[in-house]
C-alpha cells in the first residue's frame, strides 16, 4: 500500500503536470485562438467600417449628385416658370390689346350704328315733315264754339268775382298788398335793428340785475392777534438772555441773566405792546378802507345799473314807437296798394276781355279786311320747312276764300327714304322716281290742307276754301320754267272739321272734297287745263266721310 | 258765240303799271298782280272777277 502510494503520487503529479501542461497548451492555444478571433474580429470591424464608409461615401456622392440634379432641375424649373410668366404676360398684353382693339371696333361700330340711326331718324323726320303737313291739323273752330266763348267772355267780364275765368291773372289780395306794404315799411322804419338794439339793452340790464357787489364784511374777520402780556415779554427775554449770556461759573451766569432780564423787561414789554397796538390800528384802518371801497364800488354799480335801465327804457320806447308807426304805415299803405292793384288788375281784365271780344267778334263777322290781314300775317310760318307762297282773294258774300298756292318743287323733296331689309332692319335707300312723285303728291296736297286749316280758323264765317295749286316746270323743249297748275280742290268747313287727318294720307283726304288733278298710276302729276278744270271739279262726287267712319 | 276775248292783257303802261281789261272793265295792276292774272287767264270769268277785284282792293 505504501509503495503503491509512492508511484501513484508521482504518477499523479506527473499526470497533474501533464494535465497542467495540457491546460497551459490549451490555454495558449485558446489565447492564440482568441487573438486570431480578435484579429479577425478587428478585421471584420475594419472591413465593416470601410464598407460603411464606402457606402456612406457612395450615399453622399449620390446625395450630392441628387442635390445637384435637384438644383439644376430647380433652376430649369425657375427658368421655365420665368419663361412661362413672360409668355403669359405677353399673352395677357396681346389679349388686352386684342380686347382694346375689339372694344374700339365695337365703339366705332356703335357710333357708326348711332350715326346711322340718327341719320335714319333725320330722314324719317324730314320725309314726315314734307309728306304729312296735314297731320299738323288740329281743331277747326265752329260757329257755335266761338259764339259760346263770346257769351262766356261777356258774362265773365260782368262778374268780377267769377272763378276759373279765361283771364287767368289772379285778383290781387289784401295779403299780397300787406306783404308789399310790410316790405316797404321795413326799409322805412328799420324796426329790425331797433328790435336788436332793444334785445341788447335788455341783456345789458339783465346782467346788472343778476349781479351784486359782494359785501367785504363777510370776507374780512375781526383782528385776532392776541394782546402781549408781561409774562410773555419776560419769557422772551429769558430765552434771549440764555442765548446771549454764557459764563464758566453757573452762579455768575444766573446773576448776569437775571440782570439782563430785569434791565430790559419794561422797555421790551412796552415795545412789543406798542407794536401790537400799531398792528391792530393798521388792521382796523384796512378794514374800514375795504368797506369804503365796497361802498364806492356799490354806488358806481348802482349808477351803471341806472344808466342801463335808462338805456333800456329809451330803446324800448324807441322800438315801440317805431313798431306803432310801422303798423300804422302798413295799415294805411295796404289799403292804398290794394286799391291801386285792384284798379290795375281791373284795367288789364277789361282790356283782355275787350280784346278777346273784338277778336271773337271779328272771327264771327269775318269782315273782308280782317280776313285778308289775318291771312297775310299767317303765312309763311316756321311750322313747315318747305318754301311756298299763299295769295288769297276773299268773296265776303259767298264766305269763300280763293287761294292761289305756289307749291314747292319736286326737286326739293328729300331724295332718301328708309326701307326695311328682309331681316327687318332699317336701311337708307335712294328714292325711285315713283317714290319721289308719290311723296311730292302727298306733300302738296298736305300743304293745301294745312293752309286751308289755318285760314278756316281765321274766321268761322269762311265756309269754303278753293285752292288752285301751281308749280314751276320747264316745258318739254324749253329751258325756261313756267307756272303750271296741277290741282284744284274745294274744301268745305263742315267736312273739313269732321275729318281725322291722322288716319289718312293727304292723297286719300282729297277724295272727301270736290277736286281735279290729272295723275298717272306712278303719281306723275300732269298740268291741268284751267279752262276745263273747274267744270271737272264741279262734276266730281266726293266720298262721304261719315260712310267710311 | 261772241269772239271778243273776255280778258285782254294790255300790258305795261308808260307809268310802269299794267292794264288788264275784263268784260270791258280795265284793272290797274302792279307787275306781280299782272303776272298772277296772266297765269290765271284761263280760269272761269267768275274767278277772274274775284281775283281782279281783290287786287284792285289791295291797290286802293
Amino acid at each position: 500500500m505504501g509503495r503503491k502510494k509512492g508511484p501513484n503520487i508521482g504518477k499523479a503529479l506527473n499526470s497533474i503536470f501533464k494535465t497542467m501542461g495540457k491546460m497551459a497548451r490549451a490555454a495558449a492555444a485558446a489565447e492564440k485562438k482568441r487573438q486570431r478571433e480578435a484579429i479577425r474580429e478587428e478585421n471584420r470591424r475594419i472591413n465593416t467600417i470601410n464598407r460603411l464608409a464606402a457606402q456612406h461615401e457612395r450615399e453622399m456622392n449620390r446625395f450630392y449628385a441628387q442635390a445637384e440634379r435637384e438644383r439644376v432641375r430647380r433652376i430649369k424649373q425657375e427658368e421655365m416658370a420665368e419663361k412661362r410668366a413672360a409668355r403669359e404676360q405677353a399673352k395677357a398684353l396681346r389679349d388686352e390689346e386684342r380686347e382694346r382693339v375689339k372694344a374700339a371696333k365695337l365703339q366705332a361700330k356703335l357710333e357708326k350704328q348711332q350715326q346711322i340711326e340718327d341719320e335714319i331718324a333725320e330722314i324719317e323726320s324730314e320725309n314726315n315733315n314734307w309728306t304729312n303737313a296735314h297731320r299738323l291739323i288740329d281743331h277747326i273752330d265752329l260757329v257755335e264754339e266761338v259764339t259760346t266763348i263770346l257769351e262766356k267772355c261777356n258774362t265773365e267780364q260782368q262778374d268780377i268775382d267769377a272763378e276759373n275765368t279765361m283771364f287767368d291773372k289772379p285778383k290781387p289780395t289784401k295779403y299780397d298788398a300787406e306783404n308789399q306794404a310790410q316790405a316797404e315799411a321795413r326799409n322805412i322804419y328799420d324796426t329790425w335793428n331797433a328790435q336788436i338794439e332793444l334785445k341788447q339793452a335788455e341783456e345789458r340790464f339783465r346782467r346788472f340785475v343778476d349781479f351784486n357787489v359782494p359785501e367785504p364784511s363777510t370776507d374780512i374777520s375781526d383782528f385776532n392777534v392776541p394782546e402781549p402780556t408781561r409774562g410773555q415779554a419776560y419769557a422772551m427775554l429769558v430765552k434771549e438772555a440764555e442765548s446771549k449770556i454764557s459764563t464758566f461759573f453757573p452762579w455768575k451766569q444766573n446773576r448776569l441773566r437775571k440782570e439782563y432780564v430785569s434791565e430790559r423787561l419794561n422797555s421790551f414789554f412796552d415795545n412789543i405792546h406798542d407794536e401790537w397796538e400799531k398792528l391792530k390800528a393798521e388792521y382796523e384802518n384796512h378794514k374800514l378802507q375795504v368797506h369804503a371801497d365796497w361802498e364806492k364800488e356799490k354806488s358806481e354799480y348802482e349808477v351803471l345799473k341806472t344808466n342801463a335801465n335808462d338805456e333800456l327804457q329809451a330803446k324800448r320806447a324807441q322800438f315801440e314807437k317805431k313798431s306803432k308807426d310801422q303798423a300804422e304805415y302798413i295799415e294805411q299803405r295796404t289799403e292804398t296798394i290794394l286799391d291801386k292793384s285792384i284798379a290795375k288788375w281791373k284795367d288789364e281784365r277789361n282790356d283782355f276781355y275787350s280784346q278777346l271780344r273784338d277778336n271773337l267778334q271779328d272771327n264771327i263777322n269775318g269782315d273782308k279786311d280782317f280776313v285778308i290781314t289775318a291771312v297775310d300775317d299767317l303765312f309763311p310760318n316756321d311750322d313747315l320747312e318747305m318754301e311756298y307762297f299763299v295769295d288769297i282773294a276773299y268773296d265776303y258774300e259767298s264766305s269763300k276764300v280763293f287761294v292761289d298756292l305756289d307749291l314747292p318743287e319736286i326737286e326739293d323733296i328729300p331724295q332718301q327714304k328708309i326701307a326695311l331689309t328682309p331681316s327687318g332692319k332699317k336701311s337708307i335707300r335712294q328714292k325711285t322716281q315713283t317714290d319721289l312723285r308719290g311723296d311730292y303728291v302727298n306733300c302738296i296736297f298736305g300743304l293745301a290742307m294745312y293752309v286751308a286749316y289755318n285760314i278756316f280758323n281765321v274766321s268761322v264765317k269762311i265756309s269754303e276754301i278753293e285752292i288752285s295749286g301751281y308749280t314751276q316746270r320747264k316745258g318739254e323743249n324749253s329751258a325756261l320754267a313756267t307756272d303750271q297748275y296741277v290741282f284744284l280742290v274745294d274744301f268745305t268747313r263742315g267736312v273739313f272739321s269732321e275729318i281725322d287727318f291722322q288716319k289718312f294720307s293727304s292723297l286719300e283726304v282729297m277724295d272727301f272734297f270736290k277736286h281735279h288733278y290729272n295723275m298717272t298710276k306712278t303719281f306723275d302729276l300732269k298740268e291741268i287745263d284751267l279752262s276745263t278744270a273747274y267744270s271737272k271739279m264741279e262734276s266730281f262726287t266726293p266720298a262721304e266721310y261719315s260712310e267710311i267712319n | 258765240m261772241n269772239n271778243t276775248p273776255i280778258i285782254e292783257m294790255v300790258g305795261q303802261q308808260p307809268d310802269g303799271r299794267y292794264i288788264v281789261i275784263l268784260n270791258g272793265i280795265p284793272y290797274n295792276l302792279d307787275e306781280a298782280q299782272y303776272k298772277a292774272i296772266n297765269r290765271k287767264k284761263d280760269m272761269p270769268i267768275s274767278r277772274l272777277i274775284i281775283w281782279l277785284q281783290s287786287y284792285a282792293d289791295e291797290n286802293v
